[in-house]
């Protein structure tokens, strides 16, 4: 395509590489499914839920979301640390979770 | 009545929609940011008030090129400090000038953000440069009932978000929102609408030639061989004349001078493939031995290459630009070859050639290499001459560890030489301190 055909400022454009780079991850880190973020009051819930099932040793629910993907993990709670949980399920594994990305816990 | 540009009105109901298309850029970029991201100067800043900023440059290395002004703030250039300066003369016309060095990665960061918030606002948009963006939209909308408020709006929110001023200019088409920006400069609150083809011809036709926008040293021509003094010279001369006389580039000088455009706004400047990649770096000193150029070209061509390589693309077009001492004059020529590459060794034959066919010997200071025609890497082009999937394989490997390991942990040896400049680029984006 010639000049006098098309979009003019196309070719006097003048864009570092770098900046094209800069955009088109901030473009995509925006379009990223984050974690959701929750409400003191449900924060509340979910902890004297969690209290109660730990030490009744209830069977439990709990959703996660990794990197934008949603698991569920039913089974028995048997330690809390600072950042996680250890759960064993009825099959006798053992899932370590991240409390960071739990979105909801179900007593069962 | 000629409109300003085919696509640009739709009939709907009763009612004509046309587009309004709007140029906005930063004041002072660099220094703007530079101002913006210190304390001391937080509480006395305005947006109306350009002097409540302090006289402030931010400046090139001064132990490479004798450190020049890459941006002032308006104080600094009231002062009489002007961009590409030299350090020491723009400390003695202003004494108190706060000098600062490059933080490219910062203003990278920060134009990304503005650019996002005039994306988000209108409904079209497409960038130009690190501190400008063209924008468009329908008007008379129930979205944005006031051009000007709209735009003013927008000038608000950037000065809210980043501390940045900004000027507008709006107007029936690119080029001339473009020329509408910078009259927007005398405008109080920065933003300028020219409604109609016959406001901007009002506008513009008294205008010098040297004032419209993209026509550089054609205005030259226009003024010596083609007798114009004025844009409205330009408009009354017959295209055939323009076209004769300076190509494709007539017709378009021949439409803006009309105040006409036809570019589109393109959504997808950001993440196009690339048409071509070029590599550009000027030198510390003038070069004049050929061996020494010799050693730049060849590390611009690995870095052209490798970009090439990793879009998974060869290009079939390779090409040579020198820029003489001073910063004057020097050629580009280019040389389409009957295959594509992106293998520095297959290329770097016909940049000597070019070389030594239009170096006139005069000092270098300045150098790129471009890599054009482009097409994608499937299918393997075997040349009986060279074992390509072996050289592919060789660079393959190059690559990744210069990935893994920083560009300066496999170099040629050529590139340890005086003459060798990888090493200074390394660390820097568009020449600058990252």
């Amino acid at each position: 395509m010639k000049i006098n055909e098309g979009n003019v400022f196309e070719a006097l454009r003048i864009l570092l590489p770098e900046h094209r780079a800069a955009t088109v991850k901030y473009r995509q880190e925006r379009e990223r499914p984050k974690p959701p973020t929750w409400d003191e009051q449900h924060l509340e819930e979910l902890d004297a839920m969690l209290q109660e099932a730990v030490v009744a040793k209830n069977p439990v629910r709990i959703w996660i979301t990794t990197n934008g993907e949603e698991h569920s993990v039913q089974g028995v709670i048997v330690t809390t640390d600072p950042d996680t949980l250890t759960v064993i399920t009825k099959e006798s594994r053992r899932y370590q979770l991240n409390l960071r990305e739990i979105t909801w816990i179900e007593v069962e | 009545m000629q409109s300003c540009g085919p696509e640009w009105t739709l009939e709907v109901a009763n009612l004509t929609v046309k587009w309004i298309v709007g140029l906005i850029d930063m004041q002072s970029f660099y220094a703007s940011v530079e101002v913006a991201t210190r304390h001391a100067y937080v509480r006395v800043r305005t947006l109306e008030k350009d002097d409540s900023d302090p006289a402030l440059a931010v400046t090139g290395d001064p132990t490479r090129r004798s450190g020049i002004i890459l941006a002032a703030t308006p104080a600094a250039k009231v002062c009489g400090v002007s961009t590409a300066m030299r350090l020491g003369e723009a400390l003695r016309v202003c004494p108190s000038l706060v000098c600062v060095p490059p933080r490219m990665q910062l203003y990278i960061d920060t134009s990304v953000r503005i650019h996002e918030t005039v994306r988000q606002t209108f409904p079209k948009y497409e960038p130009f440069s690190v501190d400008e963006c063209f924008f468009a939209f329908p008007s008379p909308s129930d979205l944005f009932p006031n051009p000007v408020q709209a735009a003013a709006d927008l000038r608000d929110r950037i000065w809210d978000q980043f501390r940045i001023r900004s000027r507008v200019g709006l107007a029936p088409n690119k080029w001339t929102a473009k020329m509408a920006n910078k009259a927007a400069k005398k405008v109080p609150g920065g933003v300028l609408w020219w409604r109609s083809q016959a406001d901007v011809l009002d506008a513009i036709h008294l205008l010098p030639v040297t004032d419209m926008w993209g026509v550089k040293r054609r205005a030259v021509t226009l003024q010596t061989e083609l007798g114009c003094s004025t844009i409205g010279d330009v408009a009354k001369l017959p295209m055939g004349r323009l076209r004769a006389r300076l190509g494709v580039w007539g017709d378009v000088i021949h439409r803006w001078a009309n105040g006409l455009d036809f570019s589109d706004l393109n959504a997808d400047t950001m993440s196009l493939p690339h048409r071509g990649y070029s590599h550009r770096t000027t030198l510390p000193r003038d070069y004049t031995c050929r061996k020494e150029v010799a050693v730049v070209i060849l590390e611009l061509l690995d870095e052209v290459c490798a970009r090439a390589r990793q879009a998974q693309q060869k290009g079939r077009r390779i090409g040579l630009g020198l820029t003489y001492a001073g910063l004057t004059g020097g050629f580009y020529k280019a040389k389409t070859l009957p295959f594509a590459s992106n293998h520095s060794e297959t290329l770097y034959p016909t940049l000597l050639e070019l070389l030594d066919g239009h170096w006139n010997r005069s000092g270098v200071r300045a150098v790129s290499v471009s890599l054009d025609q482009l097409g994608f890497d499937d299918g393997l082009q075997l040349n009986l001459l060279e074992d390509i999937p072996r050289r592919q394989a060789l660079w393959d490997t190059v690559d990744q560890v210069r990935r893994d390991y920083g560009e300066t942990s496999l170099m040629r040896l050529s590139s340890l030489l005086p003459a060798g400049q990888l090493r200074e680029r390394a660390h820097k984006i568009g020449g600058h301190t990252a």
